[in-house]
């Protein structure tokens, strides 16, 4: 029987943004109502895509610590939004199916009002099976387990349903996905709790994972479609079809500094791989990464250079009215191959290379505290996570050799 | 890509090296030390410096202009601006000497491969470094590093600090229960207004169910909703009056109304309690069953007898058959064929067969001529014959013989015991068969096997006598339904009344029932109260249908705009609903400053970054310079230069390195002094007391602790000091008798100070 439904994940409506610096008003207002604006994207592309019913596999809320202490917690408003999404969808004939994870409560809820009848929530530690229609027939039937049930629990309870299309939908427990059986014979395995999105095959069927579909942070360069509509036709279940619902695109475009070796240069780099992530539709918060080794990289590693290139861009960006927010301009550390052949053949880098290796294996702790005292950096409590340690001490190595190499007798 | 610019400062002399080449390593001649630059540098002209330049731009090579400012240096960054880098170039600081800070990068990967490295001497270099490189490269990160620090994180620690500040006034945990409070308020108040709103919505139904029982009366049935007012037992009960003024009226009418939900709520309560019952056997139904089963017991019972009765009635006939067969009749002789009184002669077969064979031998004895022998014999024979005959000619007695008489044809007529027997199996029989047939059919009845086993009738005695008992359950519900019914009806009946009054005329007249001669009297007014509708019908006459139309339809639009103003209120309280939640959620989302945490979380940011910045330069910084280990001897150097004051400078050597400390809070640490590193000890002096030397005022402060050192490097330093102070003064301070006896010794001509440790 022919279905088609959409699947998305983590709404994380109590989640704000994080690292994105200072921003205008305008953009500030934006992202601040982006995770709801994502709801009114969702409702949209479901009506658009005449989508038999809708998949949420956990994530509406975070709902624990994370939210409060962000100041988030699911705002009335929020929570009246994601009800009139609902109701929308409800009103549209267009079923929902929410399932929680391990975290959620419950679903944000407004005082006084009832979600439709076409809205299942799946409560904690329960399973339940919904039959799906299409176009008044029933098509499939979703299993939906809340956490701390799985997947892996969807497909024992498969067995118990009759025959037809199966979709088993589930959140990921923390310690990663379970195994999927690929002896359940299910046309979809609808899952959600991942920060990246993914698709593969399982058995017959696909195995989806959704991720938020509003990134908070910025993602690995590339398309990042965090949701997907699962359609299965005569002949079975189709690859998933990605959707991207985010209200505001985050993305980073990297520049390779080989192929500029003027400021013009660059900045035409820079506008070719902006086309890339502006569809026009959305504002984009982007971050540009240099990467590479060429004649504007010594310069790149000056902060003040940087925040020089960063107004520029911001200016260009408002001159042409591109709605493009530069969040900011970092260079990518040396590439590790230009640096052992640099050690190999120039005495000086060797030398940085063995000491950063000594400082990464010292740990942040005594090297740290020794350098800021050494610079005369004050002001700077803490230290950073043991796991961030290799990468500072990277990215220093790049700066140490990008003044060594570019400094003036 | 080095272009070596010309000392000579001619035009046309410059040089330039085409080969792709590391920077050179060599010191700087105002480092102090080393000789001159080597002439490694090849004159080209202008024309081909420019290709060159270009060249490496293109090719992204690195381009490092050294020397000091001559033409060479003008034309390469007259290239270098003129190949599109004016726009950083213009935003340096313009005390920078040149663009080479921003455009000198590293060569490539290639070049380093197949370039030449110039490895041939580390002199004046730090494990390879060249110092002048390592001093370059500290000074553009300390610039860096100054120009980070200097920014304005301070009017963003303030907002954060600010941001805080508001966060703590508006957030949890201060005003947390009185925002919880404010909260549950406002969440109660609603909660209210929707009690309120749902006791509305049951008036209006209440209503609008009494507006369709109240039809308006037609002519076809003036008496408008009979059915209705039959249910609600109106027609049954005539009110007596009761008049009562507005007020009363009203209340009288919520009561009766509450009264009436009480009843609605307890009738469904009943009934929902009823319901399992529903499709129980009725009690006549269960009785007869019961009955049933009682006489299909008695039936199995009577069958168990009867086959008794039968058994014995069986065995009593045939004790009767035997006795009277005993009695009538008498054995006799069976005649036989012959002579009478004679047996039939039989042959006695031994004494035969003897006279036989003696016969035989005798004729056999004669025919041999033994005439003697054969008379002999055949006179045996004889005698053997006689015998034969004589036991054969003896006569028998005969036996008598018992022969079954023939049935007797007239056994009926004559009534005898076995005749009297047979009548009672033939009853018994006819009994059992009876019993056979009402077995079947009290089985096929109850639903049982043909032949029912005594368990199966228990069994279903049993459910019989339960479902008795349920029955008797339900007849206790069913009465009390009743009973709520019967209270539901009078409720009804004086919300009727009661309504009707309402509706009616006001003023009403206080009337005193007790006195019947008041004219007041509803009984007796011709105008009829809301209570006496029913009663024209009830009482037999057909009274004024027209003015109950009237009545009635007066009573309908008062209906109508009863529920159209509750309809208002309702609407009203809606209105009042949503705002209160509109405000409570404008007041929590007040509450929760979420451009507060923001705008804090974008200031967090922002100093995340600076402090990553400032530690990403700092630790560049600490990779070029090298680990310092600070001994008491650099403490203690760097804490007398500060207290010295302003413009002091000093060197610090200590097991830690030589440190040049000063007003600048410049602070050098080149390497770590060992043992096995004694080039790296030469050169930190060098370098250390090179810069020491150019100071002003030429004071050195060394603080040193031989006994920290390894004797190598100690003479070394020694060494160096002793050079150092040739040509000027030095204040050698050291907390070490060691040290100090280790630099006299050495010849230092210094001023000699020893501190205490402590």
């Amino acid at each position: 029987m022919a279905f088609r439904l959409l699947h998305l994940a983590d709404l994380l409506l109590d989640v704000p943004f994080f690292g994105l610096g200072p921003l205008p008003r305008a953009m500030f207002e934006r992202l601040r109502d982006a995770p709801v604006a994502t709801l009114d994207r969702l409702v949209d592309a479901a009506v658009d895509h005449d989508v038999d019913a809708v998949l949420i596999a956990g994530g509406t809320s975070v709902g624990g610590s994370v939210g409060r202490s962000a100041g988030g917690g699911v705002t009335p408003r929020s929570a009246a939004r994601l009800a009139a999404a609902l109701e929308r969808l409800a009103g549209a004939g267009i079923p929902t199916v929410i399932v929680l994870n391990g975290r959620e409560g419950g679903l944000p809820t407004v005082a006084g009002y009832d979600l439709p009848d076409a809205v299942t929530v799946v409560e904690p530690g329960q399973i339940d099976a919904v039959v799906i229609e299409h176009h008044g027939e029933p098509a499939v039937t979703v299993i939906a387990a809340s956490a701390p049930l799985t997947a892996e629990h969807g497909g024992r309870a498969a067995r118990h349903v009759p025959d037809g299309d199966l979709v088993i939908m589930a959140t990921i427990p923390p310690g990663g996905p379970p195994r999927l059986d690929p002896n359940v014979p299910a046309a979809f395995w609808a899952l959600g709790g991942s920060p990246e999105p993914r698709a593969g095959r399982v058995g017959a069927g696909w195995g989806v994972v959704a991720a938020p579909p509003q990134p908070r942070v910025l993602p690995p360069p590339g398309p990042r479609p965090a949701a997907a509509v699962l359609e299965s036709g005569p002949s079975g279940p189709r690859p998933p079809h990605p959707l991207d619902l985010a209200d505001v695109s985050l993305a980073r475009v990297a520049v390779d500094l080989a192929a500029a070796s003027t400021p013009q240069q660059l900045e035409d780099l820079v506008a070719a791989g902006l086309e890339a992530v502006v569809d026009g539709s959305r504002p984009v918060m982007c971050e540009l990464v240099a990467v590479g080794v060429g004649p504007l990289r010594s310069g790149l590693s000056d902060p003040a250079t940087r925040q020089r290139l960063l107004a520029r861009l911001r200016a260009q960006a408002a001159a042409e009215r591109t709605p493009v927010w530069w969040i900011d301009v970092v260079t990518a550390p040396l590439p590790p191959v230009y640096r052992t052949q640099l050690a190999a053949h120039w005495p000086p880098a060797a030398v940085i290379e063995a000491r950063a290796t000594a400082l990464v294996a010292a740990g942040p702790d005594p090297a740290l505290v020794d350098a800021r005292a050494s610079a005369g950096v004050a002001g700077l409590e803490g230290l950073p996570a043991p796991g961030a340690w290799p990468a500072l001490v990277g990215d220093a190595t790049s700066v140490a050799l990008d003044a060594l190499t570019g400094a003036r007798p | 890509m080095t272009l070596e610019s010309d000392r000579r400062g001619s035009a046309n002399g410059a040089t330039a090296d085409h080969r792709p080449s590391a920077p050179d390593p060599r010191p700087r001649p105002e480092d102090g030390d080393g000789p001159a630059p080597a002439d490694r540098t090849e004159p080209v002209d202008v024309a081909t410096a420019t290709a060159t330049v270009r060249h490496c731009l293109q090719r992204g090579q690195l381009v490092v202009v050294q020397g000091p400012e001559g033409p060479l240096r003008e034309l390469a960054r007259a290239l270098v601006e003129a190949a599109g880098t004016a726009d950083l170039a213009d935003d340096a600081p313009r005390h920078r000497p040149a663009t080479v800070h921003d455009l000198t990068v590293v060569p490539t990967a290639t070049e380093l491969t197949s370039g030449p490295v110039d490895s041939s001497s580390d002199q004046g270099q730090v494990g390879g470094v060249p110092d002048g490189l390592v001093a370059g490269a500290v000074a553009e990160l300390d610039r860096q590093l100054a120009r980070v620090a200097s920014e304005d994180v301070a009017g963003v620690r303030a907002r954060l600090a600010e941001f805080e500040r508001e966060l703590a006034g508006t957030a949890p945990p201060a005003n947390a229960d009185e925002l919880a409070w404010a909260v549950e308020d406002a969440q109660d108040e609603l909660e209210q207004a929707e009690d309120e709103l749902r006791a509305l919505d049951r008036q209006l139904d209440r209503l609008d169910r009494l507006a369709g029982s109240t039809a308006a009366p037609t002519v076809d049935d003036p008496r408008g909703g009979t059915e209705a007012r039959a249910d609600t037992g109106v027609m049954a009960n005539p009110v007596a009056a009761v008049v009562l003024d507005g007020d009363e009226l009203e209340e009288a009418l919520h009561a009766a109304n509450v009264e009436l939900d009480a009843a609605a709520d307890e009738t469904a309560e009943l009934r929902r309690a009823l319901a399992p019952f529903d499709g129980l056997p009725g009690r006549s139904e269960l009785l007869e069953a019961h009955d049933a089963l009682g006489r299909l017991r008695d039936t199995l019972e009577d069958l168990d007898e009867g086959r008794a009765e039968l058994e014995e009635a069986e065995a009593a006939l045939a004790q009767a058959v035997a006795a009277e067969s005993a009695a009538a009749l008498v054995p006799h002789r069976v005649p036989t064929s012959g002579t009478p009184g004679l047996l039939p002669a039989r042959v006695s077969p031994p004494a035969t067969i003897v006279a036989g064979l003696l016969i035989v031998v005798a004729v056999g004895l004669l025919v041999a001529g033994r005439t003697a022998a054969g008379a002999l014999v055949a006179l045996v024979a004889l005698a053997a014959a006689g015998v034969s005959l004589l036991a054969t000619a003896r006569p028998a007695v005969p036996e008598p013989q018992v022969v079954r008489p023939l049935p007797d044809p007239d056994a009926g007529t004559h009534p005898s015991a076995v005749a009297e027997a047979r009548a009672r199996v033939g009853r018994a029989r006819s009994a059992l068969a009876r019993h056979h047939e009402e077995r079947s059919r009290l089985a096929f009845d109850l639903r049982l096997s043909a032949d029912p086993a005594p368990e199966d009738i228990d069994r279903r005695q049993a459910d019989v006598a339960s479902f008795l008992e349920a029955r008797r359950a339900a007849d206790t519900l069913v009465a009390e339904l009743a009973e709520v019914r019967s209270r539901f009806v009078d409720a009804d009946e004086r919300r009727s009344r009661l309504t009707a009054s309402l509706m009616d005329a006001a003023p009403v007249a206080t009337v005193d029932p007790a006195d019947p001669a008041d004219p007041a009297d509803p009984a007796e007014t011709a105008e009829p109260t809301g209570g006496e509708l029913a009663d024209p019908v009830d009482d037999g006459t057909d009274g004024p249908v027209d003015d109950m139309t009237a009545l009635w339809r007066r009573h309908h639009d008062e209906l109508a705009a009863r529920r159209e103003a509750q309809v208002q209120r309702r609407d009203e309280r809606a209105a009042r609903r949503d705002q209160a939640r509109a405000e409570l959620a404008a007041a929590l989302e007040d509450a929760t400053p979420t451009h507060l945490v923001q705008a804090r979380q974008a200031a967090l940011d922002v100093l995340v970054r600076h402090r990553r910045e400032l530690d990403r330069l700092a630790l560049a910084r600490h990779l070029l310079v090298g680990p310092r280990r600070p001994g008491p001897a650099f403490e203690w150097a760097s804490d007398l230069v500060a207290a010295s004051g302003t413009g002091a400078k000093g060197l610090a050597l200590g097991p830690g390195g030589p440190a040049v400390v000063g007003g600048h809070g410049a602070t050098v640490t080149l390497a770590a002094m060992a043992a096995d590193q004694a080039h790296l000890v030469r050169t930190a002096l060098h370098l250390g007391l090179a810069r020491a030397s150019r100071q002003h005022p030429p004071t050195v402060l060394v603080g040193l602790d031989v006994a920290e050192l390894a004797p190598g490097p100690v003479a070394l330093v020694v060494g160096a000091v002793a050079e150092l102070s040739a040509n000027q003064p030095v204040a050698v301070l050291s907390w070490s008798a060691a040290t100090v006896a280790a630099v006299t010794t050495g010849g230092v001509q210094a001023q000699l100070v020893t501190v205490s440790a402590g």
